[in-house]
């Protein structure tokens, strides 16, 4: 569960990136966060994963104040989070099952855990017959696929994306929206930054829309509203 | 669990070095000079300090006790010889164990010495030992001082030129080795911060996965390490090389020492190769990462 309670964030140029920011949301929820160029939502995520913390105010995620956090405690809070990004960030001297293998050993998965869970992911992102591939070699689709296997191999509570369908065609954006509510049906709360103005007025999610680092819109069953 | 970990650092650490070769050809090219610079000032050291026991061995004050001590006295005085600091022995040397001796040394001549039998010039006296060359002026100084005492060998001077060569020796290759550590330890910070350049991608990815600062950094630290042993073991076989051929050629016009023998070294050089060049390592990564890499 995420709380964000009055949160602002001022950098030290003096320029108000999100003011007086609120919501809550819930364990299990699939959420869209929409707005202009600028507007904020990278900020947001940011904080998401605890990169910044709030000027004033409070966020809040999993109980946790993210302000409270030690330093020596962030990987461990990282860990309860997956995300990925627009630009897929892949190791690129990596196969596709290496680069999943990567974020396992990092945390310290037994070889046993890793042998039983990595052909399980490849199988959920449908990149089976990938495994040994080099990401110089896939599409972006399947790029976006391996960082989602990522993400998701150490179980996290919450996936995070920004703008994870920003490089891909609509087809492919398609696939990959698809695939974070299948994520987000087996129980894993999903958060997504986008523009993509069709997706978000066909999936009928939750919708906060930003602007100026306010929000204006939060809405069930929400539309994109933004011509683009 | 653990296992898996050091692995994968040691594995990260090499590929590494293998990626950034430049960086880390002038790093381990750093690390042998140095070392080899340590390890011909080591030799030397092993070599004038074992002269130097040599002569503490050999080396003996004369003490000569005055004639107005009778035997008891002169007993008396040996004791308060073997109570000074550093002296290992003290050995009556009587005036009739000179006399002998000396009429031994003339040999044609000792008639000489005819008529002198109940006369004898010579005086009783101690040849004492020191377990440590460096304290010759305190030990004599202190023997001067026992009452009884008339005279006391003068070995001041030798021992003194030797004990400050080998002080000399240690002063100059401490301080210039240590400096080329610094030096060292600079320029393998350098091929760190390189290869925290290189993979500023994958440090990112892995703050993002939840991977802790220890796990970041360990593979740069024993890359660090590899580097520092490359070197130890490089200069290990040049020094090894170098020194197996001087003995021969020096031998020849040096006759008055014996150099040592380089499998009575090899250990010391390899240990202080390889401790130097891990400190080295780790010293110039910690550096580095310090810098370069606030995770
Ligand atoms: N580190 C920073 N220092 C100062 N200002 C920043 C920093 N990061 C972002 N900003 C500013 O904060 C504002 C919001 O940026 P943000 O990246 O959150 O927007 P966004 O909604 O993600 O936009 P986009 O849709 O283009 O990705 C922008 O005006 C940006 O210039
Ligand atoms: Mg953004």
């Amino acid at each position: 569960m995420v709380i964000a309670r009055n949160v602002c964030k001022t950098y030290d140029e003096g320029n108000k990136v999100l003011q007086d920011v609120n919501f809550i949301i819930d364990k299990g929820e699939f959420v869209f966060l929409v707005g202009a160029s600028g507007a904020g939502k990278s900020t947001l995520i940011k904080m998401f994963l605890r990169e910044i913390t709030p000027t004033t105010g409070e966020f809040i995620v999993n109980n946790k104040d993210i302000a409270k956090i030690k330093h020596k405690e962030i990987p461990f809070f990282r860990r309860t989070i997956g995300v990925v990004f627009q630009d897929f960030r892949l190791l690129e001297d990596k196969t596709v099952k290496e680069n999943i293998e990567f974020a396992m050993i990092v945390v310290g998965a037994p070889k046993s855990l890793r042998r039983k869970k990595i052909p399980e992911i490849l199988s959920l992102v449908g990149l089976t017959h990938r495994a040994k591939a080099y990401p110089k070699n896939l599409s972006g689709g399947e790029k976006q696929r391996v960082a989602i296997a990522r993400a998701i191999v150490n179980n996290p509570s919450m996936l995070i994306a920004d703008e994870p369908t920003g490089n891909l065609d609509p087809e492919t954006a398609w696939e990959i929206m698809h695939l974070l509510d299948d994520i987000n049906k087996k129980g894993t709360t999903v958060v997504v930054a986008t523009h993509a103005k069709e997706i978000v007025d066909t999936m009928k999610k939750r919708v906060i829309a930003i602007e100026n680092g306010t929000i204006v819109r939060d809405e069930e069953k929400g539309v994109y509203g933004y011509d683009e | 669990m653990m296992s898996n970990k050091i692995k994968y650092y040691i594995g990260e650490a090499f590929k590494s070095i293998g990626k950034n070769r430049i960086t880390s050809i002038v790093s381990v090219s750093t690390a042998v000079a140095t070392m080899f610079i340590l390890g011909l000032f080591l030799i030397l050291s092993l070599n004038v300090n074992d002269v130097a026991v040599q002569v503490s061995r050999d080396c003996e004050i004369q003490v000569f006790i005055s004639d107005d001590c009778d035997m008891n006295a002169y007993e008396s005085i040996g004791n308060e010889i073997k109570k000074i600091q550093h002296v290992s022995d003290a050995l009556m040397y009587t005036k009739e164990q000179i006399f002998e001796e000396v009429k031994i040394k003339l040999g044609d001549k000792a008639d000489m010495l005819v008529g002198l039998e109940n006369d004898n010039p010579y005086r009783n006296s101690f040849k004492v030992n020191l377990d440590d060359l460096a304290y010759v002026n305190e030990v004599s100084d202190a023997l001067a001082k026992i009452n009884g005492v008339e005279k006391v060998s003068d070995v001041q001077s030798l021992a003194n030129t030797i004990v400050n060569v080998v002080n000399a020796i240690q002063n100059v290759s401490l301080w210039l080795v240590l400096l080329l550590c610094i030096v060292t330890a600079f320029i393998v910070s350098n091929a760190i911060k390189v290869s925290v350049y290189a993979r500023r991608k994958e440090i990112n990815i892995m703050k993002y996965i939840g991977a802790t600062d220890a796990f970041i950094r360990w593979p740069f630290i024993i890359e660090g390490i590899i580097i520092g042993l490359i070197g130890a073991i490089i200069s290990f076989l040049l020094i090894w090389t170098l020194y197996s051929r001087i003995p021969a050629q020096v031998s020849e016009y040096v006759t008055f020492f014996k150099l040592l023998a380089f499998e009575n070294i090899a250990l010391t050089v390899i240990g202080t190769f390889s401790v130097v060049g891990i400190v080295i390592g780790v010293s110039g990564s910690i550096m580095s990462l310090r810098k370069h890499l606030r995770v």
